[in-house]
């Protein structure tokens, strides 16, 4: 199932299939390892909910809700 | 002797400062946050017949600049002269960083590759095979420790090997450009490191490994008390370990005024009494107050904190107009506001960090605090840690507010959102944190002995001309020039001419203000404490600490902003507005100071 980044539950993983931000966001985002077929692991959700923690390629990013609703993922056949 | 170039390149983060200092010798502060290096810095060093000039390059993720700062390293790797380059690579994040390999390769640079944090990564169960890896990427591979400087002398001795070689493109490059050609295709770059590395490279149980840390230090039940609490903390222990300190040095100085022989020339004596014991003794006696303030900026940097408060105060300053991105320069502005305005360079968006620039003075620096700590133990000594927490409180209330009013006017299309990597929780260093709480001390040590020294000499001698008057009388020209502009302070009940120069002089540097408070009545920090309030009331003195905390940045903040904004219009619009901010803050203050205390 896809579903965009945002969604994805805490604790959960999914992997990426496509970023459909703005050309120099995308850019940033692949630079940090937000790749089609990586694995990504949502570790917090912040305060006030805006933002997101993701675990991608071992390091901790990041993101703003406006830009993980810009990310499609495929969730992985254990969280469906 | 052979010349060598070398640029050490790399994600933050991933232990470049700390490579060079244990190269050069040099001192460089090294932190734990993404944009601490926002400029390059530079050092060189003999090696046998070779002299190694190393550039240490901001932290960057792409050959291609996102950010002010990563512009720098881009310009320097593509129009400077570099022999050969050394990528700095946490080799907990291994896959990312041999993107960003290939992208140097295409260049047509010589690489090294100096593989970082080792130990870190095998104990959290990561297995790695070097030597096979090396082989697999065909770029000399060095595993070191940077800040234990191990392996350094094998990094050099490639370095300078792989400098007397010819470039030499690995066969598989051609296959990981795109369809021009031209750029690495990070997709295939990551294809070939699952394929190729990964077999050499089991992270499996490093996966496992979330940092438990953040469920607690990001939860949104326990992030904002987690936050107030440190801050409170610091705050508490700043004053604690410092208080006895500062209280020991000013009766040291005391002492010696108390033993100069009245057998003395008038003029000397007064000269030793007034300008040095009154004016540097009082600004060195809170020379712990810095050192303190330091260690715990340092702490907060190096412990991998910063990075969090980033994100946990986005969403909150967006209602502002700006983003978490900020808040870092607000951080470093306790500290001083010059550093803290370089730091701005990390903000992508201009608007952002205009604003971020130009309100970053109503942050109060270190060199506020010795003010807010004399006078708050002298008018309110039960309660003078509230009085100096409201300061900075209201210092930051005035900045977002500022923030707030500005991203209003000054217009901007472009787009802004936070991406922003966590670095992960180290325990600081020890000696690294003194490193740089001492860089700071002695800076502030040496600006006794400097500027403040020059000022001093002044001060005395306007309030001993024209000679024949009483030193430091309303007679002396200070006197008069205390006087001539005292009337513009008179509505905020703080008009006695000693207060009103003492702002005028605490312009070229904050420290000053209570240096030309000491030389004018000859006493250090101590003897302040009986005369002071013979000239203000305790309702003036809060005033006094509100227009300090808000009015003008020092001369080297103003000239950063003018270096960093590139324009003079925002070096002399932004003082002047900030003192008529300070002007209005400080009479409010008054105002209702009166109604509750006399």
């Amino acid at each position: 199932m896809t579903i965009t980044l945002n969604k994805l539950e805490l604790d959960s993983s999914a992997i990426i299939e496509s970023i459909k931000t703005d050309q120099p966001t995308k850019e940033r985002l692949e630079s940090l390892g937000f790749l089609p077929g990586v694995r990504i692991f949502a570790v917090v959700k912040t305060p006030l909910g805006s933002s997101g923690v993701y675990l991608c390629l071992n390091s901790m990013i990041a993101l703003r809700e406006e830009v993980t609703a810009l990310i499609e993922v495929r969730l992985e056949a254990n969280n469906e | 002797m052979n010349d060598i170039t070398v640029a050490l390149i790399g994600n933050p983060n991933t232990g470049k400062t700390s490579l060079i200092n244990s190269l050069t010798g040099l001192s460089l502060h090294v932190g734990n946050w993404p944009g601490k290096t926002v400029q390059k810095k530079e050092g060189s060093f003999k090696s046998g017949q070779n002299l190694i000039h190393l550039v240490d390059l901001p932290g960057t993720y792409s050959v291609k600049p996102y950010s002010e700062e990563e512009k720098v390293t881009d310009d320097f790797l593509k129009y400077g002269h570099v022999d050969v380059v050394i990528q700095v690579i946490d080799v907990n994040v291994l896959a990312r960083n041999l993107i960003m390999t290939h992208e140097i390769v295409a260049l047509g640079k010589k690489v090294v590759l100096a593989f970082n944090f080792n130990t870190e990564a095998k104990k959290r169960g990561l297995k790695i095979d070097l030597q096979k890896i090396c082989q697999k990427l065909s770029l000399p591979v060095v595993a070191i420790e940077a800040n234990k400087g191990i392996n350094k002398k094998k990094l050099i001795e490639t370095v300078i090997k792989v400098s007397q070689q010819d470039f030499c493109r690995p066969s598989y490059l051609s296959s990981l450009l795109d369809s021009n050609k031209k750029n690495v295709d990070r997709e295939k770059a990551l294809d070939f490191f699952n394929k190729e590395i990964s077999p050499f490279y089991d992270d499996n149980s490093i996966w496992q490994k979330i940092q438990s840390i953040d469920r607690i230090v990001m939860n949104k039940f326990t992030a904002f008390p987690v936050f107030l609490l440190v801050m409170f903390l610091i705050f508490k222990l700043i004053f604690t370990i410092s208080n006895p300190l500062i209280s020991t040095i000013g009766l040291f100085f005391e002492k010696i005024a108390a033993v100069m022989p009245t057998s003395l020339p008038p003029l000397l004596h007064s000269f030793i009494t007034g300008g040095l014991i009154g004016g540097i003794g009082t600004v060195l006696s809170f020379a712990p107050l810095i050192f303190t303030l330091f260690i715990m900026i340092a702490i907060i940097e190096d412990s991998g904190y910063l990075g969090r408060t980033v994100v946990l105060s986005d969403r909150f300053f967006q209602k502002f107009g700006i983003s978490g991105h900020s808040f870092i320069p607000m951080i470093l502005g306790f500290g001083c506001n010059v550093p803290a305005i370089l730091a701005t360079r990390t903000i992508k968006n201009h608007k952002e960090r205009l604003i971020a620039i130009l309100t970053n003075s109503f942050i109060s620096c270190g060199a506020r605090l010795p003010v807010y700590a004399l006078f708050a133990g002298i008018f309110f000594p039960n309660r003078a840690s509230v009085v100096i927490f409201g300061l900075y409180f209201l210092g930051i209330l005035v900045n977002l507010t500022a923030s707030a009013i500005l991203a209003r006017f000054i217009k901007n299309n472009e787009s802004a959102t936070l991406i922003l990597e966590l670095p992960p929780y180290r325990m600081p260093v020890f000696s690294n944190v003194l490193k740089h709480a001492w860089y700071h001390t002695r800076g502030f040590i040496q600006k006794a002995s400097t500027t403040i020294f020059f000022a001093v000499i002044i001060i005395w001698f306007f309030a001993s001309i024209p000679f024949g008057v009483d030193y430091g009388s309303r007679l002396s020209l200070a006197g008069k020039i205390g006087e001539f502009i005292s009337p513009i302070f008179q509505p905020l009940g703080f008009s006695h001419w000693t207060y009103t120069i003492s702002l005028l002089f605490g312009i070229s540097a904050k420290e000053i203000i209570i240096g030309t408070l000491g030389t004018l009545h000859s006493v250090s920090a101590d003897g302040l404490i009986q005369i002071l309030p013979q000239t203000i009331s305790k309702a003036g003195a809060l005033s006094f600490l509100v227009f300090v905390s808000l009015y003008t940045p020092c001369v080297a903040a103003i000239s950063v902003m003018k270096k960093e904004t590139g324009k003079w219009k925002y070096a002399i619009i932004q003082p002047l507005t900030t003192i008529v901010v300070a002007w209005l803050f400080a009479f409010a203050t008054y105002r209702i100071a009166l109604a509750f205390i006399p």
